[in-house]
């Protein structure tokens, strides 16, 4: 009996280690560890490109240099208008800020109508590689934007990162390597992403608060999560017919090495798709596959709690600094900015309205990258194991016109009833929310 | 039993690199493409060549501000100085600020904007320092002087001038540039600095605002207040009036008088943090500004409390929240968003995110007692 019993404790302690580091080890890792170019072999002509660049005139057509190049401070367009910068391709003209010392940006496009960028390769910027801000008829075409370092922290947030702008076209751009998003669109209105490639970021594409969005051909893979459509309170503008069709989504189980405390950090590895208090947004003949969490739809509320259960420990401050800040008066405070922030933005709805999906293509990913992250673990543990192709935290909208799953769409719908901490919890087959067509969009 | 524990170790272990086989492949050197440097300059140039002329004179003496040495920076008769309650932090350069108005043209007098300068109005604003700021006899060096012009269709900035080292002349040159400087503090500490000289571009990062191009200085409530003029001490806006040069100027007590940020006879410790904000951050962070997105307002006249960070989660920070939950926590500025921005130097991270390569130490001690002191 006393031998059994050792037996038993011995066996129990050895799954309990071989769990404890199977845990500790298990980021999914699905990048490949390609050697960045020295910069020595990255040529400076910074004074020249500067002068380039602020002395472009209106209606002109740019030509950038072939070759590696090199560059310490930002490169702006600023009010200009029909201008077109144009490389001799990607990977052929390639631009690094590997060692910028000044502006948070590679290239910066503010205040112009009319720009195209085209044909060339970015690297390495500190902040994002290219920020275009407040600027009307906008094309970004074949650029290749990335970091050229292994994922970490330390990477530049977005690649390609449009915000307050019109009419912006991306198409047949390579993204990579982005600690937020690859290829971003925020606050902005007729927005076109088609043909891109987006790997190896925390959120391959991103659509923030924008209206009148057509997102089809894109492949989004290896990242934490393919793609997101949210909608976030405080800004500028609302989410509003979008749709997401055609794309392929698939092995989006990277590690989330988004910087703590950022949006981006809540993003869960396996995930094909979140829709983020998405409103009139259509997903349909997209193809989602090895993803463990294949469409993600949840309100503003359920990211929060999630976000504020595990993050948000001031990491910078003295230790302490950190001692005063009682885990009490942390809660109190967090709960203060839920709240306070939907009161305070009167016209702002948390809840996922409106969205459609239908005739999407589905297989999941394996158990271990499904529960490598903390909050896959628990959202796994708390549907008990079982696979769903949609996965809702059951924030049902008052209105009753939080979802619309086409009749013809057999999913499996998980229930999180996140808000009550899973006790409703369960795996529906979708009748619920069953509806016969597209619901018709307004404006368009 | 020993064996045994050491021997279930063993297996742990085996679990752990079963798990490390991460499919990090041996990647294979990229081929380097032979650049022809020499075509790629060429095509460069040849795109820029004989654009420079359009943009402004060659030369800084060429437009006649400045009567004598030039590097005197003493301004000729219709070139007027101007100071403001709580200026820009520029890296602790110092800042001489003159206006020149076309003959017989008036400044409308604005109670909030810009005071309205008529067409044709040049701003000119030099940055310098001096060799030892415990003994400012020793000299200065000036390292650039910059320019905003009025024209028919709006302001315009002229790509900055950069002095010399013999601080003869001051030449335009569009992209901007580095310099080094050397001087000693008010504290008698060497300080050195890669000085960076803003692209003409790179200006309008801040002076944009819905659009349009503005200067951010010369407002009246930044104007009011002395300034030693060739006739005396005297406060700017009432001398520019009785020059005739300013005109619906209200009774002085009406005009409304921004704190100096340093000097707590002139506001209290919210009015001047505000102020300094308002300086240092409201050209940006405003309604109509590039920072609009963030949805902080940072102006004098904010007085709703999560426009200006408090418990606010930052929209698109990056790395920028040093792990921070929001933009000011009350009482905490070890908490506080805002004051490991202001704190950073590293550009991904930094407020603002141009125009300093230094930490303003006052300017951040400010914020943290005016955080520490909200309850």
């Amino acid at each position: 009996m006393k031998r059994f019993l050792k037996y038993t404790f011995l066996m129990l302690l050895f799954l309990v280690i071989s769990g404890f580091i199977w845990w500790k080890v298990s980021d999914y890792q699905v990048y490949e560890n390609r050697p960045q170019k020295p910069m020595s072999e990255y040529i400076d002509l910074e004074a020249d490109f500067q002068k380039l660049f602020q002395l472009a005139k209106d209606g002109e057509t740019i030509i950038l240099p072939e070759g590696y190049f090199k560059f310490s401070k930002a490169l702006i367009l600023d009010g200009k208008r029909n201008v077109t910068l144009k490389g001799a391709g990607m990977d052929k003209t390639v631009l690094s800020f590997r060692e910028q010392t000044e502006g948070a940006e590679g290239i910066r496009v503010a205040n112009c109508k009319n720009v195209t960028l085209e044909g060339f390769t970015i690297q390495d910027a500190i902040g994002d590689n290219i920020k275009a801000i407040y600027t009307d008829t906008l094309t970004f075409r074949s650029i290749k934007t990335e970091w050229t370092d292994v994922p970490n922290t330390e990477l530049g947030a977005y690649g390609i990162y449009p915000v307050i702008c019109k009419n912006v076209l991306i198409e047949n751009c390579v993204a990579l390597r982005a600690s937020d998003s690859g290829l971003y669109i925020g606050q902005s209105e007729n927005i076109v992403i088609r043909n891109n490639k987006a790997l190896e970021n925390v959120c391959g594409i991103n659509v923030e608060n924008s209206e009148n969005v057509d997102m089809y051909n894109n492949e989004a893979f290896n990242n934490t999560s393919g793609m997101t459509v949210l909608d976030i309170p405080g800004l500028t503008r609302y989410c509003k017919n979008v749709k997401v069709h055609h794309n392929k989504i698939y092995g989006n189980n990277l590690f989330n090495f988004a910087p703590a405390g950022n949006i981006a950090a809540s993003n869960i590895p396996g995930t094909g798709l979140l829709l983020w208090a998405a409103k009139e947004t259509q997903v349909y003949d997209n193809d989602f596959s090895d993803q463990a969490f294949p469409i993600f739809a949840i309100s503003f509320l359920t990211s929060y709690k999630i976000g504020q259960e595990n993050e948000y420990v001031p990491i910078a401050a003295s230790e302490q600094a950190r001692m005063e800040v009682s885990i009490k008066e942390e809660t109190s405070l967090r709960e203060d900015a839920i709240n306070g922030e939907f009161e305070r933005d009167k016209k702002y709805r948390p809840y996922t309205e409106n969205v459609y999906i239908g005739k999407n293509k589905y297989s999941f990913g394996s158990l271990r990258k499904k529960i490598q992250s903390k909050d896959g673990f628990l959202f796994t543990l708390g549907m008990s194991f079982k696979d769903a192709q949609l996965w809702f935290d059951g924030v049902n909208n008052p209105d009753g016109s939080t979802l619309c799953i086409d009749k013809n769409e057999a999913i499996a719908i998980a229930d999180m009833d996140f808000m009550n901490e899973y006790k409703n919890a369960a795996i529906k087959d979708g009748a619920e929310y069953t509806c016969d067509a597209k619901p018709t969009l307004t404006n368009k | 039993m020993k064996r045994k524990i050491i021997g279930l170790f063993i297996l742990a272990l085996v679990v752990l690199l079963a798990n490390c086989k991460q499919s990090t492949k041996e990647a294979t050197p990229t081929t380097t493409t032979q650049t022809n440097v020499d075509a790629a300059r060429a095509l460069l140039k040849q795109q820029s060549a004989g654009k420079i002329a359009e943009l402004g004179k060659e030369k800084l003496s060429e437009y006649g501000f400045f009567a004598g040495d030039l590097k005197d920076l003493k301004p000729a008769e219709d070139v007027i100085p101007y100071e403001l309650n709580t200026p820009l932090f520029s890296d602790y350069a110092h800042k001489l600020r003159f206006f020149k108005l076309p003959k017989g043209a008036t400044v409308t007098y604005r109670e909030k904007e810009v005071l309205d300068f008529p067409v044709g109005t040049y701003l000119i604003k030099n940055f310098y320092y001096y060799h030892d700021e415990t003994n400012k006899s020793a000299g200065r060096r000036i390292m650039e002087t910059r320019l905003l012009l009025h024209e028919a269709d709006g302001w315009k900035t002229l790509p900055p001038y950069i002095w010399n080292e013999e601080q003869t002349e001051a030449i335009l040159t569009v992209e901007g540039g580095t310099r080094n400087v050397l001087w000693i503090n008010k504290t008698g500490e060497k300080q050195q600095l890669a000085y960076s000289i803003p692209s003409q571009t790179l200006c309008k990062s801040c002076h944009v605002n819905n659009n349009v191009l503005i200067p951010i200085g010369p407002k009246a409530r930044q104007l009011n207040r002395d300034n030693s003029f060739v006739s005396g001490t005297k406060n700017q806006l009432s001398h520019y009036a009785e020059l005739g040069l300013l005109t619906n100027l209200p009774e002085l007590s009406q005009v409304r008088k921004s704190p100096v940020w340093n000097d707590p006879e002139t506001g209290s410790l919210h009015g001047r943090a505000l102020a300094y904000l308002d300086m240092n951050c409201a050209h940006c962070h405003s309604k109509g500004g590039p920072g609009n997105t963030s949805a902080l307002h940072l102006t004098e006249f904010e007085t709703n409390e999560f426009n200006l960070g408090v418990d606010k989660h930052p929209i698109a920070a990056g790395k920028g929240t040093g792990g921070r939950p929001y933009d000011i926590v009350k009482g905490k500025p070890e908490n506080s968003i805002m004051v490991y921005r202001m704190e950073s130097t590293n550009p991904g991270e930094m407020m603002p995110e141009v125009a300093r390569k230094l930490v303003h130490h006052e300017g951040v001690e400010l914020i943290k007692k005016w955080i520490n002191s909200m309850n």
